[in-house]
Parts: structure tokens; C-alpha cells; sequence
């Protein structure tokens, strides 16, 4: 069953490329986003966040239409991101 | 939010307004802290400085630490400070005193070695505190504005929520409150790192943005000298739990709790701010210190949002904690008193959350105890910025 992505999920700024979960999501979840569907990929737990689209290694992660770190693997729509797959990029950063 | 907000509290001599009456019983050496415990338990009424200093600071942290004790005895919540001094310490009870009575603070010395020892000096302390107790009693509370009010704004243990609901509710309230020619400090420097150039478009006077420039690169260069990579440690541990996986996207929520004004000022840990508006104060990231220089600097009321919970209070200024989620406002309701989580779950908007807070606030000005208070969580801590001797 397919829910839209506002009900279970928190984007702050269009150019986000995570959501950040309400409630705990589960592996199979749709979410209607942007005239499309993620399929959650994995169970993203209360508060943590998930990709809103591929993401390759090397790439930013969006958040506040910020960058807040890089990918340090590839990522793909509906996996979780978090410390094991992100990093800071350096303090010369901002 | 109407400039003309009234509320009811304590005109100082120095013209400063404070919603609460204190008496402090405050040791200026570690040594000296027992006897003020004892002086306490004898009079519970007393506010006791948990101070733990050392004797043998010196040079800049020793004035880091008489500038902060001196301010927090001078503050617009406080009616009078008995001080406790061995007679041996580094920041001596007299010579504080002398300081603070200068705001027209009513202040009186115990030293234990002129007064004969722990017990006779804890004896003299009880009689001060009676006659303290009585005065303070008659200290009549006057009308003042809302806008008189310093707010330390403070966020800790953050989750991820804190970005959605209550620090953006705070950064509202913030706005408006700066609006009205209030003043609010906002602090932890390393967390300001990540979002520096964000904020140094906030500062138009060029004089202020070259402090904050300065307070920036002083910890940059700590960074280099103890080898710490500030990326690394961070987001601490706490925060890694409550989804936060970067330093940078712990700052950028962070700064949503300062709003959206220009920043006047950038100030030292401890220190008084010189214009009204929303300030910036040098300060470690440590929630206790934090909120001890914010205090120091004249906030007499102090708004913490938490994600995680936390139960740090602070002597003489109320803390509000305001919860990101629900879940956690339920869990910790010993320590929360408000709940920003049902802007999570759409019960309610930013704009609902932000005037619960000013709602709160003003009950908490007429003198309810925030619970932090009620359960007399009052840490204090001055940073040890040098090495003790």
C-alpha cells in the first residue's frame, strides 16, 4: 500500500536528498514522493533518515538545502543514511 | 509579539530586572564548598553555587573565573550572596564581595579560618542567612517589561526532530522577541563552526564579525595544537543515537533555534552583552558551561531544546526544556516541561508550539517552577581554559 511520503516522513527543503523518518519505517514501505514512489529498502528506525534518490559514492547529502556531509559509499533511493555510509566532509567545508 | 508585555519582578539597584529572589551561598574555592553544603542544610532557602575552582588558577582563567562568579553574584535573580572563602584561596570571598556589592547587591562574608572552622563558620553562615532570608522576604516584586529580559537559548542531547519542531519554534520566538528590543544569547562556538558562513552573513557590523572570525579560528587552531579532528568526535555519541550523523548537520539544526535576525554582538564566556538584540557568546559545547556563561551574561530565563532529554538545570536562572518529539516528553516528564513533538505529528504548527513557549514563559516569570527547578537541578561549571599549578 502506497502512503504519501508527508505522513511517515520529514523533508525540510526541496533540494534535499534525505527524509528523515516520523516513525519507524520497514523494509517494503512505498512512499509517494514527487510524482514518484521510494520503495524503503531496509528498517530506518524513529528519527533517522533515508535516501529520497540514488546517491553516488563521492556525492553530498542534502539537508536544509545544505550540504551536511559526503556519501562514502553508493546509496541507493530508500536505504538508510547515516554514519556508516556518510561522513563530514572537512571543517574547511563551509 | 506586543512590545508591552508586562510582568511582575524584582527592580535591582543597578536598574536590572529578575523574576526570581535568590540568596546565594557561594564558595570561591573548592575547599570552601563543604562548608557552604553545610550552611545550605541548615537553610535550605539558600541557592548553593556548586563551584568547584581550584586555588591555583592563574592568569586568564583565573579572570575567566572571577569575571563569571562576580557576574553570576551581580545577577538581576539574585537579592544577595553570602560568600565562603578558607582564607587561603586564590579568588578570595572578600575581594569578590567588595565586586559584587558594587550592583548594590547585599553580600556578606564567611572565611574559615577567621571564623574559627568548619562548624563556627557554618554557624555564621546560618545566622547571615536568617537575616538575609527576612530582607528578602520584604523585597516588594514591581512591574516590568517582558522585553527587559535576557533568554540564553541552549539546545543539547539533539535528535533529529529538534531541526523540525522546537528548535525552529524557539528560532520563532527568538525573532519576535529580538522584534521588541529583547536580547538573547546563543552560545556552544564549536557547533557555530560548521554553519560560519551562514552566520557571518547575519553579522552586519564589521567589527562584530571579525570577534567571530576571531572565536572561530581560536578553535581551529586548538583543533591543530591538541591534533583533534572536530569532524570526528562529533556528532557526540548521544546524538549519533538520536540520528544525527554529521557535525555540520547537527549546526545547521542547531541555528534554526537562533531565528533569522541579525546578530548585534559577539561576546566572551560570562560576560554581560553591551547591546540589546540576539548575541553570540564564546562558549564550549558542554551543556553545563554553557549554560553557566549564559547565565553569568544576565539571562534570567534560559530555553534548551532537547531530542534525547537532559536533566542539567542551572542556579539561578529557570531552564525550559522543550522536547522535540512526543515520545521523548512522555519518557522524561520529570525533566521536560514542554512539548514541541505534536508540530512532528501536524497537532499543531511552529506558530502553536512558539506561543505555548511564551505562554510558558510568562508563568515562569510570575514564579512556577520550571522542572528543572523543582528538582534542584542546578549545575555549574567555569571552563579550566589553563593549566593548574
Amino acid at each position: 500500500m502506497e502512503t504519501k511520503l508527508e505522513k511517515l516522513a520529514l523533508v525540510i527543503n526541496k533540494r534535499d536528498n534525505v527524509g528523515t523518518a516520523k516513525s519507524q519505517l520497514d523494509s517494503g514501505d512505498k512512499l509517494i514522493y514527487n510524482k514518484g514512489i521510494i520503495v524503503v529498502k531496509e528498517k530506518i528506525p524513529f528519527g533517522y533518515k533515508f535516501a529520497l534518490k540514488n546517491i553516488e559514492i563521492g556525492d553530498p547529502i542534502v539537508k536544509f538545502g545544505k550540504k551536511i556531509g559526503i556519501a562514502t559509499r553508493h546509496i541507493k533511493e530508500g536505504e538508510m543514511v547515516h554514519v556508516h555510509n556518510i561522513s563530514s566532509y572537512s571543517i574547511k567545508g563551509e | 509579539m506586543n512590545k508591552d508585555i508586562k510582568i511582575n519582578g524584582f527592580r535591582r539597584d543597578d536598574g536590572k530586572f529578575g523574576i526570581r529572589n535568590h540568596i546565594l551561598v557561594l564558595p570561591t574555592v573548592s575547599c570552601a564548598f563543604r562548608v557552604a553544603e553545610m550552611i545550605k542544610e541548615k537553610a535550605p532557602f539558600l541557592t548553593l553555587i556548586n563551584n568547584q575552582i581550584p586555588c591555583s588558577q592563574m592568569g586568564a582563567n583565573r579572570l575567566l573565573s572571577y569575571n563569571t562568579l562576580s557576574n553570576i553574584g551581580k545577577h538581576p535573580n539574585v537579592f544577595g550572596v553570602i560568600l565562603i572563602g578558607v582564607g587561603c584561596e586564590g579568588i578570595t570571598a572578600r575581594s569578590l564581595a567588595e565586586d559584587i556589592k558594587k550592583s548594590g547587591k547585599k553580600t556578606e562574608v564567611v572565611d574559615i579560618e577567621d571564623d574559627g572552622g568548619s562548624i563556627k563558620a557554618s554557624e555564621k553562615g546560618v545566622r547571615i542567612a536568617g537575616k538575609f532570608y527576612e530582607d528578602a522576604e520584604k523585597f516588594k516584586k514591581k512591574t516590568g517589561y517582558l522585553s527587559e529580559l535576557t533568554f540564553g537559548v541552549e539546545c543539547g542531547a539533539n535528535d533529529t526532530f529538534s531541526a523540525f519542531s522546537a528548535n525552529p519554534a524557539v528560532g520563532e520566538f527568538v525573532d519576535e522577541f529580538v522584534n521588541i528590543s529583547g536580547t538573547v544569547i546563543i552560545s556552544e562556538t564549536l557547533e557555530l563552526l560548521h554553519a560560519k558562513r551562514t552566520i557571518s552573513l547575519r553579522i552586519k557590523d564589521k567589527v562584530e564579525k571579525e570577534k567571530f572570525n576571531k572565536i572561530i579560528n581560536n578553535l581551529k587552531k586548538i583543533a591543530r595544537k591538541e591534533k583533534v579532528d572536530f569532524d570526528d568526535p562529533m556528532p557526540l555519541r548521544g546524538n549519533k543515537r538520536g540520528g544525527i550523523s554529521t557535525i555540520a548537520e547537527k549546526s545547521f539544526s542547531g541555528i534554526l533555534k537562533a531565528g533569522k535576525s541579525e546578530i548585534k554582538e559577539v561576546i566572551n564566556f560570562g560576560n554581560v552583552p553591551s547591546k540589546k538584540g540576539l548575541i553570540i557568546m564564546d562558549t564550549p559545547v558542554n551543556d553545563v558551561l554553557s549554560l553557566t556563561g549564559m547565565a553569568a551574561g544576565g539571562s534570567q530565563i534560559i530555553l534548551f531544546t532537547t531530542g534525547l532529554g537532559s536533566p542539567v538545570g542551572s542556579p539561578v536562572a529557570p531552564v525550559i526544556k522543550i522536547a522535540s518529539n512526543t515520545p521523548l516528553y512522555k519518557k522524561l516528564s520529570d525533566n521536560i516541561d514542554l512539548d514541541a513533538g505534536t508540530v512532528i505529528d501536524g497537532t499543531n504548527t511552529l506558530s502553536d508550539v512558539k506561543d505555548n513557549i511564551i505562554e510558558f514563559i510568562l508563568g515562569t516569570a510570575e514564579g512556577t517552577e520550571t522542572k528543572s527547578e523543582i528538582l534542584r537541578h542546578v549545575e555549574f561549571g567555569i571552563p579550566m581554559t589553563g593549566t593548574t599549578y
